[in-house]
């Protein structure tokens, strides 16, 4: 009798959208809410009930990112104003659902959980710098900074908020440093992209054009799509993971076409 | 405690993981509500080394590159003291000549941008930690020992060391013989912090010294307080700018956590 048995049908898009990011143990981008909702088997059946609810369902079936990334801007939007607490964060493309901040004492309280200790400015300094002139060595941080930076970076690198993401060809082989995914999501930044309207006066500098400064020139002029210097392996010290192709990643290189394959 | 006594010249600040020569130079341009692009160089530079001078006398481990700045002020405020046709004698045409103070200014400006995104960050990492994912939880940043150390957040350790200036001034003088035999301990007066803080709720930093006490005690007392701050025991808080510094117990550690020994450090 299991066949007449029904689930009632989504009013939505959004709704299918909402279900998948609240019952996620991972963020979800836009590309694999659609993966998840094409890849959803349909009931089936040859009756004329079950014809209309897959014709329904179809719908939603063939949607496009775009159509899944409308439903997710919906979403964020109806969770903002009916005040249920909850909030639609976006992180290096991928969303998930978070309590509201102004709720945060309340949920610590229920939690059990204790304020997590902040960075310290020295911290936040080096990290500022970083962030915004990506990939950078430590000896141009230390130029803007003016102190050394030695036991700051390392610590930074050790919290998983900055990697080692290259090698410069400049004499000596300086390390390039950057931030990680992580990084924006510890300060929820959607993407490396919102630090430019932090402050007006301070923009991002172009990662591609700062590579090219850690590239020999005279050696491969013509090959200019590959001023990407060369990651230094196992030694750099880049957490597991960080790169395998994470939908999150919030790396340097390859920001600009990453955000080419999503559509 | 065996390791109780600890004296001021046994003790080292680390200061590279604080703040650098850059800060202080910002900070006493702030204080003294200087014009950034017209610098008084003199005035700055002996302002720069009084505090060098506080430093040295914490006994803080003073980076090379505060020396290195020191050396950039007077070699500043030297060619500043030329005669411009002097100057422009000796440099060549007069359109080549530049303010000497140029350079400091550009990196000035340029870190003092970089400052300002720092605490723009530190909001936003506030606000962050203020939201709870639903399903899984958000991986934790585990602070390093190092962080630990430097998360004086907040605040600026130049206004301690303001504050700690004034107290210093103040106390008594020629007392230095007597300190060998007044055996301060750097614990001791961090219990005694801690005792007052959890009694009277805050303090007034000032208030943490005696007017009589000699200056060893207070270079003591000043070391205990920063202890605690880096074991999180007490926070401080200014009103406004440049007022006074009140301190707190602080509501991030539990009461009956024991204060660890300092002699890690």
């Amino acid at each position: 009798m299991n066949g007449e048995l029904k689930t009632p049908l989504p009013h939505s898009l959004q709704e299918i959208v909402g279900a998948l990011v609240f019952a996620s143990q991972e963020p979800l981008t836009a590309a694999d809410l659609r993966n998840t909702i094409r890849e959803t088997v349909l009931p089936g059946g040859e009756d004329d009930d079950a014809k209309k609810e897959n014709e329904i369902l179809d719908v939603y079936r063939t949607c496009t990112a775009r159509e899944v990334e409308a439903a997710l801007h919906g979403l964020e939007k109806e969770l903002e104003r009916s005040q249920i607490g909850l909030r639609l964060v976006c992180t290096g493309g991928a969303y998930r659902m978070q309590t509201v901040p102004a709720c945060g004492r309340y949920v610590r309280a229920l939690l059990k959980l204790d304020r997590p200790g902040r960075l310290s400015r020295a911290s936040l300094e080096t990290l500022a710098i970083i962030a915004y002139r990506q990939p950078i060595t430590k000896s141009e941080i230390e130029a803007i900074r003016g102190v050394a930076v030695d036991t700051m970076v390392k610590g930074l690198v050790d919290m998983g908020l900055v990697r080692l993401v290259g090698k410069s060809e400049l004499p000596g082989h300086p390390f390039l440093y950057g931030t990680t995914p992580q990084f924006l999501e510890h300060f929820g930044l959607a993407s490396l992209g919102d630090l430019n309207a932090l402050d007006p006066t301070l923009q991002r500098s172009d990662p591609k054009e700062r590579a090219k400064l850690f590239v020999k020139k005279e050696e491969n002029p013509q090959n200019e799509n590959e001023d990407v210097p060369e990651l230094p392996g196992l030694e750099a010290g880049i957490p597991d993971g960080v790169d395998a192709g994470a939908p999150a990643d919030g790396g340097v290189w390859h920001a600009a076409e990453r955000q080419d394959r999503r559509d | 405690m065996a390791q109780a006594e600890l004296f001021a010249d046994e003790y080292k600040v680390d200061l590279e993981v604080f703040e650098g020569p850059l800060d202080l130079l910002l900070y006493l341009i702030r204080r003294e509500e200087l014009d950034i692009y017209d610098i008084p160089i003199s005035h700055i530079t002996a302002e720069y080394m009084k505090y060098l001078e506080v430093m040295r006398q914490l006994n803080l481990d003073i980076a090379g590159e505060f020396v290195v700045m020191a050396a950039t002020l007077m070699v500043i405020k030297s060619r500043m003291l030329l005669p411009v046709a002097r100057r422009v004698a000796e440099e060549g045409e007069e359109e080549d000549w530049q303010d000497p103070r140029l350079d400091l200014v550009r990196q000035l400006i340029e870190y003092k941008k970089f400052k300002d995104a720092a605490g723009k960050l530190a909001e936003l990492e506030f606000l962050a930690q203020e939201s709870f994912n639903t399903g899984a939880p958000k991986p934790k940043i585990e602070k390093t020992p190092q962080d630990a150390l430097a998360s004086l957040a907040g605040y600026d350790l130049f206004d301690l060391l303001t504050a700690f200036q004034e107290v210093l001034a103040r106390a008594a003088e020629g007392q230095v013989g007597e300190l060998k035999g007044a055996r301060w301990s750097v614990p001791d007066k961090m219990d005694m912090i801690v005792a007052k803080t959890r009694s009277e709720g805050s303090v007034a930093f000032s208030r943490l010294f005696n007017a009589t006490s000699p200056r060893g005690e207070v270079i003591v007392t000043f070391l205990a307080l920063l202890e605690l701050l880096r074991q999180h025991r007490i926070t401080v808080y200014q009103n406004a700018a440049f007022h006074e510094i009140t301190v707190m117990a602080s509501d991030e550690v539990p009461d009956d956590k024991p204060l660890e020994s300092p002699d890690e450090w």
